[in-house]
């Protein structure tokens, strides 16, 4: 047939448009789609895995010193973000959540943001192991946002460094043996 | 004295009102609007409301006007004038039923020219704009225009024998009324041809798709409309939508011919009906189902199965049947 | 009455004109899948233009590359009053993952204000008609203005 779409075109004028309503409030994104990031500042507890995975660098952390700790402030970058997921999926607290709302239209731009200022204690001592508890897994060393720990399974040596460290505390929750703990080094605890 | 300030005042309304300007812009406003409104359905989608080329009118007539630095300033702002006088001119020639404006000895002579004028603008505008664009745009409305034109003479010259008999008759009122005695023309087995000629030659004479090769706005920006914007844009808008009246107009004068209400009103209601109804036949439908063509298709269409038609139809006029 | 017309009639039928600059072609294809009969934006008088001098929208994609930031600087300089620049996706506002990169020269607040942003990575074709939307109601504002 010289035109396939004359049927078609004709039965098309008897049948209803297939256009969805415009503004349709119950238009969600599907399962797994990413959009607007939301940002949940009480489970933080800053270990800034998120602003080291985001390649765009669409996340900005700013600190500001308050009474027993620290005030936290995080800033995501709507209009610089990629939505790839991965600072929720880093992120050990489940802080960071991709939703699936996509109306993230502004005639300011400086809207599209997620900010959210969660406070961080100050924690007395440092993170120690207990010897003879530790089994070396490495599970510690694998976790730790800022790479401080360092295991050596067949020598069995567990080290911190604890300049770098920024007692987040995810190696505590992470040791399958619970051995780790803020304290300070003695005859029972390296650190 | 006021015979003569009467005529005028009639003739004034006849340009500027009734079949002249006003009535054939606001009805190829409207079947601009039916176009995109049917083919948005065709194509299952809801699509604009039927006066939206009127929105699209006001809009230019807001925006600024940009002269290009390379363009002849004059010729470019007059361009889409002239071929808006000449279009808004022809409707006075083409009898709307019952009812002509003008009528005299060679009124398809003087619409064949007027229309070439529409045309002609085009070019003359987008010549004179400067753009390289614009030149290809030019040079393929130029082809389009060969190729419409020659099968449309063809057509004419066959309605022209058939109503003269042995001499040929180019008066748009006794093309009307030798339809009243004897039916629509329409209905001369002679002449069905070249009403099939006519029906696909009305696309490319308003530049609809697949035959708006001069404007491809995917290929060429445009063409010959790239650099106008703001009130010159919208007069060649406007321009657009008159040829589909015009043109939809003249088959109905030409080959359906014999209707009458006996009232002008409801003469020019039929009217426009009817010209919706070839609106959506020969422009929204072979819109929705086809593709652009390219310009050597466009030519050896128009050349070889139109002119066929056309021709097969002239000879059979000549031959008296 | 006229500028009154003018004005409603600027928010009635909003031209596009496309500009991808460098873009992945993600936030292309959304866009033109906001045409479909889908979501069909013709209903609300938008359109697709073939020329910036036809447009009231300019449509930008991409982080603006160093090649076509010239093409689209001077693509924006052609588009006649009143118009709005809407930027798709999170190149245009900051160059997303290319930022930083020797080629690329934006954000595209350099060159012109952004009327309307929409964010996404590439946004949703609704989220795209809801800003072009918004476009339409901030030409009807610069009409008004424009015809004072």
């Amino acid at each position: 047939m010289m035109f396939p779409f004359l049927k078609k075109a004709a039965s098309n004028i008897v049948n209803k448009p297939s256009t969805e309503a415009f503004p349709n409030p119950a238009a969600k994104g599907l399962g797994n789609y990413r959009g607007r990031i939301e940002f949940y500042p009480e489970k933080c507890v800053d270990c800034g895995m998120c602003i080291k995975v985001c390649s765009p660098g669409a996340i900005t952390r700013e600190e500001t010193p308050a009474e027993g700790g620290k005030n936290v402030k995080r800033t995501f970058d709507l209009t610089s973000c990629t939505f790839c997921g991965m600072c929720e999926e880093f992120c050990d607290d489940c802080s960071i959540k991709l939703s699936q709302d996509y109306h993230m239209v502004e005639e300011d731009a400086e809207k599209l943001c997620t900010t959210g200022t969660s406070f961080i204690k100050d924690i007395e001592g440092e993170i120690v192991c207990e010897i003879g508890g530790c089994i070396f897994c490495g599970l510690c060393m694998r976790n730790c946002p800022q790479q401080t720990i360092n295991v050596d399974r067949p020598n069995k040596v567990w080290e911190i460094d604890h300049e770098k460290c920024i007692k987040c505390g995810i190696c505590i929750g992470k040791c399958p043996k619970k051995v780790l703990s803020y304290g300070e080094p003695d005859e029972t605890h390296i650190g | 004295m006021p015979e003569t300030a009467q005529y005028i005042l009639w003739t004034a309304f006849y340009i500027l009102i009734f079949p002249g300007a006003l009535f054939t812009s606001v009805v190829g406003l409207f079947l601009a609007g039916v176009d995109r409104k049917v083919i948005a359905h065709m194509q299952r989608r809801i699509g604009p409301p039927i006066r939206q080329p009127m929105y699209d009118f006001f809009k230019l007539l807001g925006k600024e006007t940009i002269i290009p630095h390379a363009a002849n300033k004059f010729v470019f702002l007059a361009a889409p004038v002239i071929g808006f006088v000449s279009l808004a001119i022809i409707m006075l020639f083409i009898p709307i039923f019952g009812f002509t404006a003008v009528s005299g000895s060679a009124d398809l002579i003087v619409i064949l020219y007027l229309i070439t004028i529409g045309g002609v603008a085009l070019i003359v505008g987008g010549s004179a704009s400067g753009s390289p664009y614009a030149g290809i745009g030019v040079s393929r409305e130029m082809v389009t225009m060969m190729s419409y034109e020659l099968p449309f003479v063809l057509v004419l010259l066959a309605v022209a024998r058939k109503v003269g008999g042995s001499t040929l008759v180019f008066s748009m009122e006794q093309i009307s009324q030798w339809q009243v005695e004897n039916g629509h023309m329409l209905f001369q087995w002679s002449m069905i041809p070249a009403a099939i000629a006519f029906l696909l030659i009305i696309p490319a004479e308003v530049g609809m798709q697949p035959f708006d090769v001069a404007e491809a706005e995917t290929e060429i920006c445009e063409g010959p409309l790239i650099e106008y914007s703001g009130a010159p844009l919208a007069v060649f808008k406007l321009n657009t939508a008159m040829k589909m009246i015009i043109m939809t107009g003249l088959f109905t004068s030409l080959f359906l011919g014999q209707f009458r209400t006996g009232y002008y009103w409801a003469d020019a209601l039929l009217f426009v009906a009817i010209c919706t109804v070839l609106t959506i036949l020969c422009m929204t439908t072979v819109h929705a189902v086809t593709a652009r063509l390219k310009i050597e298709h466009l030519f050896k269409f128009y050349w070889t199965i139109v002119t066929g038609l056309a021709l097969s139809s002239l000879i059979l006029v000549w031959l008296g049947l | 009455m006229f500028r009154k017309l003018m004005s409603k009639s600027a928010m009635k039928s909003p031209w596009l004109y496309h500009i991808n600059s460098g873009s992945c072609n993600g936030c292309d294809i959304e866009l033109v899948a906001c045409l479909t009969p889908r979501y069909d934006a013709e209903r609300f008088g938008f359109k697709l233009a073939g020329t910036p001098r036809h447009a009231d929208i300019v449509v930008v994609s991409g982080p603006i590359t160093s090649q076509s930031k010239d093409r689209l600087v001077r693509t924006l300089a052609q588009v006649p009053e009143p118009k709005c620049v809407v930027s798709i996706g999170s190149c245009p506002r900051s160059g997303n993952v290319f930022k930083g990169s020797y080629s690329i020269e934006g954000p595209l607040e350099k060159y012109v204000h952004v009327d309307v942003s929409v964010a996404g990575c590439t946004p949703k074709p609704e989220a795209i008609m809801e800003g072009l939307y918004q476009a339409a109601q901030i030409l009807k504002k610069k009409r008004e203005v424009m015809g004072k």
